[in-house]
């Protein structure tokens, strides 16, 4: 390994469970050199900053850093060799004065006569945000700064341990232009001093107008490293998603005729939630697949709790058009028809430690009972009918979901909907996580259920599925619909893309 | 190659699902096969296995109730003060007219846990919280009310025989079944224990299902105040006094899975009920010492949960 | 596979660990005389027991006496009274070459009762009982009467007429025996007023309608009998050991020529807290005596206030043993149940207070001798009777005890 490398990475890997999410990754980080590591959601990104930072532990591979072995336990322990990252979260404690969190952990610097020097801690913290172009006052909590100035007090925070490696996740899409200044003025002086940067960003502009040089991941694997002069926006998409589209796996048709925007079958109204829904309005037509995407943390998924009743809407409403109701919870939702697949499906979809049935019956046990009885026969019917629609690989109705694959959890997840004959299906990421060929499956079922005059609602971070599923496609950032695109006019996902970032 | 696997693991499943069919049963088998070693085969006459019977019901009754309260995922702890109370009052009403004693007891007992699941489902006070306070105020009511005791009527003397516990049993047991796995009572707290996140996605209304499992475990408590009535023929300071940790012994030695879920089986309370008392029988008609009984009870203890434990609740 | 291996594994470990550690008495296998004829017995409650026994009659001392299987059902063996009778218990079977089976541990009347039957069951021939409640009584009486199975009950008796007149009527039960708690209380306090010359009194008396109301009766009774006055009293102080203090320094501050204090109840500590709050208060001349002998009397004899303390009940096993024993051995000493009420020791020194501890309250110490023990018997003594029982009992003095295991 050269000694001009100041990080350097060999067969990198990380897996969770079954999802490998860092395959054999090789990485090098040359002295005073501005890195953007770039990659769709999910393709292994943040796991890599996690590992080189300490906070997850490699499975495999080898970390060197400044030429040395480099096997940090912590962030800690990467912070003390001289790694800093800001993260995407929130890292500041709120009820803490900037102060107090700029030197939380190094205390003891300020120990005067046994006693903590407050007022030497509070000149340093001044000194140290001025130094950085912050012009705040130290002595306050947290708490009563915006977000932006909260983000810029953990880059104050990183910059105290003078770190020769920054890493920055995906921090500036946070922040207004005077912000991202600020960081893109750290960038310069660490480079000035021989020191550099990892930076994580969606915002292609951007990265290309800091970055030395970008480093592509998909699925998990290095793909290459661009230099700055080989830098053009549609190269670098092309290697991010890589992928030729496959005929047949999704939808082949160009449009669907027989929609029509008079027949509405649920309406959004305004609804806000929170910092993450901002007055968001759309109809939803009988029949049609309607695509939301955005980045992870851009409002869609709660968007689909929202139109469930899972969440309360602090304004607007949703209202299922046949019966007039506003939604306000799932169980009004059910009775209504409409099925709701969470995101994260062992934790909130399928009972792992419940048998199938129970699973897929439970929608559905109001038709399912007379006098207060469950009619056993008509519920083994039901069961079997819907889980061999779906061709579900199980030994009988008595298994437990937990024994089965993840696409075939899945499969129980939209058997439970289907049991309740839903006529409005949100379905948030459907197929996360699932292998291509139960993909597929999905992806048959939903054209299935389109071609029923159901509609369908599909939440996803692909884009590929997106465009080739949907009938129409909303972009959502920052909490709004920033685009409507129609399967009519032609989807692409270049246009989409500008859209996100 | 990929079919071989298939084939493999298909056999496997079949060989744990025969094997879990098994494994309830176990802890009552080892029990009864150790003890009838040692005792030269005293503890399987029929009288004694008549009285081990008749020994378990209180416990089995409450354990029953219990399961519902179990299955979604809460302890029940206070089915001892409740009993307490319960038994109390209908010595109380007793008095005045012997016919009262068991609607009183299921009227106490329900409205016992009536108090305390709504302290639970309408404030959120965790329930082995409420459960717990409502144990020590009804212990401490009766040991300050009931003095020395107060006997039960005279009339049910005549009662105390194995047949009314048997047929009490049977129609409680018909009764626990046929919610539990008949109705969405039981498969909803079933589910709820499972995976609360999923219920409330899924409609249930969790609160009200809670409740009822909650009222049906008070209910079960009231048959079990009358039950201890008729045979300690009355209430004293000491009544229900264990009561809750009974239950839940029983129901550990059963296999039902403390963290609930569709694990929770009504079986559980009639075996876990007769290997505890097959197990005091076992070990006085061995007359084990009393130095090492606390030692050798415990390891049984060990032992039998580890066969009866249901594998496919681990975590 | 490797589960089901690890799991027989465990269970033949705790075969064999149950084999090495069955009870001193020897296994059922081993011994089936008399276990599992008289294990038959109890399913046939018609046929009485007693004159199937008595044929042991005509065997003389010399053979082996036969080994009588009573059952013990006692609350627990860990606190100071449980651990002490069980000590006892045990002495007196190896003395009498019985075999007892404890039941422990049984908080409630069910308890009880599954306990009595699982003893009966298990082929005792007799059981022995402290009732946690009157009504474990009454219907572990009538299992006994069912089953042909004596029964001996200590420490309590029946307050509930119906009870006391079942229990009684039951031909299996032998009596009980309990401490006399009027004759103990009268007798406390007259020793307060008489040897140490205590005329003006104040007494906390138990709450009426407790256990130990009796005792209350007996103080009153002792005043008025002994020439004494009652200066002042409060009542509850079984319930409520923190309200002694109070009581005491109430007592003191009202009453300028106060004496004595008598104190019903001396456990949980009441003992030294009254000896603690006469100290603080530097009372000049008060003294006090108190029930149930406990821990720190020694001290506070020392302190100078306690002049007497009243306790050693725990023998009142071997007495109801020794029903139990003469009873199944076709002997019983009365023809009804009886109760037989017990005087208690009396300690009147820090002295007094050592030995009591270092003898009366200790586990490792014989109270009687096998010879004693064996003298409680019709079978070893064929001159014991009822009055008999009652003498042994009346000879239990501290004087007497004392010389006795001193020398």
């Amino acid at each position: 390994m050269s000694e001009n490398y100041l990080f350097e990475c060999r067969g990198l890997s990380k897996s969770f469970g079954p999802t490998k999410a860092v395959v054999e990754v090789d990485f090098s980080l040359p002295r005073g050199e501005i890195r953007a590591l770039i990659g769709e959601n999910g393709s292994g990104k943040s796991t890599m900053c996690s590992l080189i930072t300490g906070m997850l532990k490699m499975d495999s591979g080898a970390m060197t850093f400044k030429g040395e072995s480099f096997t940090p336990g912590s962030l800690l322990d990467s912070q003390k060799a001289g790694v800093s990252i800001l993260l995407q979260e929130t890292g500041t404690i709120g009820a803490l004065t900037v102060a107090e969190n700029l030197f939380l952990g190094r205390e003891q610097n300020f120990i005067r006569h046994g006693r903590l020097d407050k007022k030497a801690m509070i000149d340093s913290a001044r000194a140290a945000c001025t130094h950085l172009g912050l012009d705040i006052d130290p002595s306050l909590p947290a708490a009563s700064f915006s977000f932006e100035e909260r983000k810029l007090i953990e880059v104050v925070r990183a910059m105290q341990d003078d770190p020769e490696l920054l890493i920055v996740d995906e921090t500036t899409t946070a922040l207004s232009q005077a912000g991202r200044e600020i960081i893109y003025s750290l960038f310069k002086k660490l480079k000035a001093e021989d020191k550099s940067a990892i930076f994580i960003t969606h915002d292609l502009g951007e990265m290309m107008a800091v970055c030395d040089s970008a480093t592509v991941l998909r699925d998990g694997h290095y793909v290459e490293t661009i230099s700055k002069e080989q830098f053009d926006e549609s190269r670098i998409r092309q290697s991010m998603i890589g992928r030729q589209f496959t005929s047949g796996y999704y939808r082949t048709d160009e449009n669907d005729e027989s929609l029509r925007d008079d027949d509405i079958v649920l309406d959004v109204r305004g609804v806000s939630y929170g910092r993450s829904v901002r007055k968001v309005s759309f109809k939803l037509r009988r029949g049609e697949i309607l695509g939301i995407g955005g980045l992870t943390d851009c409002g869609m998924h709660d968007l689909g709790q929202l139109m469930f009743g899972a969440l309360r809407c602090d304004e607007g409403e949703v209202v299922h058009i046949e019966s007039g109701e506003a939604i306000r919870s799932p169980r009004q939702a059910i009775g209504l028809r409409i099925a709701y697949i969470p995101k994260d499906r062992d934790q909130a979809s399928v009972f792992l430690q419940s048998e199938i049935r129970d699973n897929v019956a439970v929608a559905a046990s109001d038709k399912l009972q007379k006098h207060g009885f469950i009619m056993k026969r008509a519920e083994k019917e039901l069961v079997l009918r819907e889980t061999g629609r779906l061709s579900v690989k199980m030994q009988d109705i008595k298994q437990l979901v937990k024994s089965l694959s993840g696409g075939n959890k899945q499969k129980i997840a939209l058997s439970k909907w289907l049991a309740n004959d839903s006529e409005i299906l949100i379905m948030d990421c459907p197929t996360r996580g699932i292998d291509v060929g139960i993909k597929a499956a999905v992806y048959r079922l939903m054209e299935q259920l389109k071609g029923e005059g159901r509609s369908i609602i599909m939440i996803s971070e692909e884009l590929p599925e997106l465009i080739g599923m949907s009938d129409r496609v909303l972009i959502m950032k920052n909490g709004r619909l920033s685009a409507e695109f129609f399967r009519k006019d032609g989807l692409t996902e270049s246009k989409i893309i500008e859209t996100m970032i | 190659m990929i079919k071989r696997l298939q084939m493999k693991s298909w056999y496997e499943e079949k060989g744990r699902r025969l094997l879990k069919d098994v494994f309830p049963y176990l802890g009552l088998i080892f029990v009864l096969a150790v003890f009838s070693i040692l005792t030269d085969g005293a503890v399987l006459k029929a009288r004694n296995l008549i009285m081990i019977f008749k020994q378990s019901i209180i416990v089995m009754v409450g354990a029953m109730g219990s399961s519902f309260v179990l299955a979604h995922g809460n302890m029940d702890f206070s089915v001892g003060g409740s009993m307490a109370l319960a038994s109390l009052a209908a010595c109380t009403v007793g008095r005045i007219n012997p016919y009262l004693m068991l609607p009183t007891c299921i009227i106490c007992g329900v409205l016992v846990s009536f108090l305390v699941s709504s302290i639970h489902v309408s404030i959120g006070v965790p329930a082995f919280l409420s459960t717990m306070c409502v144990m020590f105020i009804g212990k401490g009511i009766v040991q300050s009310f009931t003095g020395s005791g107060i006997s039960a009527p005279a009339m049910y003397a005549a009662w105390d025989e194995t047949w009314v516990y048997a047929v009490i049993m049977v129609v409680m047991l018909i009764v626990s079944v046929a919610l539990f796995n008949y109705t969405n009572i039981g498969r909803f707290n079933k589910l709820i224990g499972s995976n609360p996140t999923a219920a409330r996605l899924s409609g249930i209304n969790i609160g009200k299902y809670k409740t009822l499992a909650f009222l049906l475990s008070g209910f079960s408590v009231g048959i079990a105040a009358f039950l201890t009535l008729l045979r300690s023929g009355g209430v004293s300071g000491q009544t229900g006094q264990t009561y809750e940790i009974d239950v839940i012994i029983v129901l550990t030695l059963g296999g039902a899975p403390i963290s609930g879920g569709s694990g929770v089986k009504m079986r559980s309370s009639i075996l876990g009920a007769l290997t505890y008392y097959a197990l005091s029988n076992g070990l006085i008609l061995y007359g084990i010492s009393p130095e090492v009984v606390f030692i050798v009870k415990g390891a049984l203890f060990l032992t039998i949960v580890a066969l009866t434990f249901d594998r496919s609740n681990r975590i | 596979m490797k589960k089901v291996f690890a799991l027989l594994l465990t269970a033949a470990m705790l075969l064999t660990l149950l084999a090495g550690c069955g009870s001193e008495g020897g296994q059922p296998g081993d011994d089936p005389a008399p276990g599992e004829e008289d294990g038959a017995d109890p399913a046939d409650p018609d046929e009485p027991k007693a004159p199937a026994d008595s044929q042991n009659d005509g065997n003389s001392q010399d053979e082996a006496p036969p080994k009588y299987k009573i059952g013990v059902i006692l609350y627990s063996k860990e606190d100071s009274l449980g651990a002490r009778m069980y000590s006892l218990l045990n002495d007196a079977a190896e003395a009498l070459g019985i075999e007892l089976v404890f039941a422990l541990g049984d908080m409630d009347t069910p308890s009880q009762l599954t306990s009595a039957e699982n003893l009966i069951s298990a082929g005792c021939q007799g059981i022995w009982l402290l009732p946690l409640a009157e009504t474990s009584s009454q219907k572990i009486s009538a299992l006994c009467e069912d089953n042909g199975v004596y029964l001996g009950i200590c420490l309590r008796t029946f307050t509930d007429p119906d009870i006391n007149e079942q229990v009684r009527g039951n031909p299996y039960f032998v009596g009980n025996i309990l401490g006399d708690d009027y004759g103990n209380a009268k007798e406390l306090t007259r020793i307060l007023i008489e040897d140490f010359s205590c005329r003006e009194l104040a007494a906390c008396y138990a709450a009426e309608g407790s256990s130990l109301a009796y005792r209350n009766e007996g103080v009153r009774d002792a005043i008025t009998e002994y020439g004494a006055t009652q200066l002042a009293e409060a009542t509850g102080i079984d319930a409520n050991v923190s309200a002694v203090p109070g009581y005491i320094q109430n007592f003191v501050n009202t009453n300028p020529t106060l004496q004595g204090i008598v104190l019903v109840s001396g456990t949980l500590g009441m003992g030294e807290t009254a000896s603690n709050t006469l100290l603080t208060m530097d009372a000049e001349g008060v003294k006090y005596a108190c029930f149930d002998a406990f821990d720190g009397m020694v001290d506070c004899f020392n302190d100078g206030y306690l002049q007497v303390v009243c306790g050693g009940q725990a023998p009142a096993c071997l007495y109801v043993l020794s029903m139990i024993y003469n009873a199944i051995d076709g002997h019983p000493l009365t023809e009804s149940g009886l109760e037989l009420r017990m005087t208690y020791l009396f300690v009147k020194s820090a002295e007094e207070a050592e030995d009591f501890l270092n003898y009366v309250e200790n586990d490792q110490v014989s109270l009687y001798t096998d010879e004693e023990i064996k003298n409680m018997t019709v079978r070893f003594n064929p001159d014991f009777s009822w009055d008999g029982l009652q003498q042994v009992m009346k000879d239990y003095t501290f004087e007497n005890i004392i010389s006795k295991v001193k020398g």
